[in-house]
């Protein structure tokens, strides 16, 4: 490539566009080429210059966006619920078993089925013993008849 | 302390971080701090750069858990800034404030405080004249290019970073970049 690079050419060459291997080797050669792409490039370098020149104290800035991040929070909510929940099932099935295991044991099934029965019939024969006797006030005969209850209606009504 | 083992990659950080490690979480801060000012400054102006990189930092801890990888973590951040930044800017038109951009500080000689002892006075006269035009034909750019043109040569963020963060083609933002340049080049005239 002996002629110059044209604008379209030099533009690509300072966005950094890729260069073809022509332009390449004609930069590489024509001083006037590489002065016009340098020229740009300087003036950019140059302005990107000025603004650093406004940037802020990092380490306070680091301390500042440090010391707003949120505090760890303690577990609660949902995540809570997550983590109790095997204990609890594990906590259920442990129950499930001793309840179980305890219907399961026939020797003692049978004991406190004979007491209960022995008590069950004490307990019935004593209220029958307690009903038998009209001296003890609560359990008199209390069916007033009919006889009486007409006495009643009629008395209403006169 | 925090973790200044150069060779531990972002993604182990996030990792770290995410598991609550606050120090891994201050390494990469002080790894990508610097760009994401500089990404917010292109948006919202010197004053309110270090106000809205905060945020994003701050944004992009208490979000990290959505950060999948799929794209690298410099490009999450840079998108997080920009949309930080764009929020920013929003709220300030909506409540009338003064939206003042990277562009509407040039009225300042800030080249006067750049030091170059190579030049001349007559010298950074002329450098300083063509900087305050470089700025003044920037501020002109369609916005898409402008936007384009900053983050590329101001923030230094690669093709492909602009790209993932805008969500656009690397093919458009080469496109739009090379049309930005050769627009401010054929403006600058003698500048150049």
């Amino acid at each position: 490539m002996n002629r110059h690079l044209d604008d379209e050419q030099i533009a690509a060459a300072v966005a950094g566009d890729e260069r073809s291997s022509d332009v390449g080797d004609h930069l590489g050669s024509c001083l006037e080429c590489r002065q016009k792409v340098a020229a740009l490039e300087e003036l950019i370098r140059l302005r990107r210059r000025t603004l650093v020149a406004d940037e802020p104290d990092w380490e306070a800035q680091r301390e500042a966006v440090l010391g707003r991040l949120p505090q760890p929070q303690p577990v609660r909510g949902e995540s809570s619920k997550s983590w109790l929940r095997p204990l609890m099932a594990a906590a259920a099935a442990m129950i499930v078993v001793a309840v179980v295991g305890l219907m399961m044991r026939p020797e003692q099934t049978e004991i406190a089925s004979n007491g209960a029965d022995i008590a069950v019939e004490e307990i019935l024969a004593e209220v029958d013993e307690l009903l038998a006797d009209d001296s003890i006030p609560g359990f008199e005969v209390i069916d007033p008849g009919v006889e009486e209850l007409e006495g009643y209606m009629s008395a209403g009504t006169s | 302390m925090p973790s200044r083992d150069p060779s531990e990659s972002d993604g182990a950080l996030v990792l770290r971080a995410r598991n609550g490690d606050r120090e891994a979480f201050s390494a990469l801060v002080i790894r990508h701090q610097q760009r994401v000012w500089r990404v917010c400054r292109q948006y919202v102006g010197t004053d309110e750069a270090d106000a809205a990189a905060q945020d994003t930092l701050v944004k992009a801890y208490t979000n990290l858990g959505s950060f999948d990888g799929r794209s690298a973590f410099t490009t999450w951040l840079t998108r997080i800034a920009i949309n930080t930044s764009l929020d920013e800017l929003r709220r300030r038109r909506r409540e009338g404030l003064r939206v003042e951009t990277c562009a509407d500080e040039e009225e300042q000689d800030v080249l006067s405080e750049v030091a170059d002892d190579m030049a001349g006075p007559l010298d950074r006269t002329i450098q300083r004249q063509a900087v305050d035009r470089l700025a003044v034909l920037e501020r002109n750019l369609p916005e898409r290019q402008r936007e384009i043109f900053r983050l590329r040569f101001y923030a230094e963020l690669e093709l492909e970073e602009i790209a993932g963060a805008l969500g656009v083609h690397v093919g458009t933002v080469k496109t739009q970049l090379h049309r930005a340049v050769h627009r401010l080049r054929a403006e600058l005239g003698d500048a150049r």
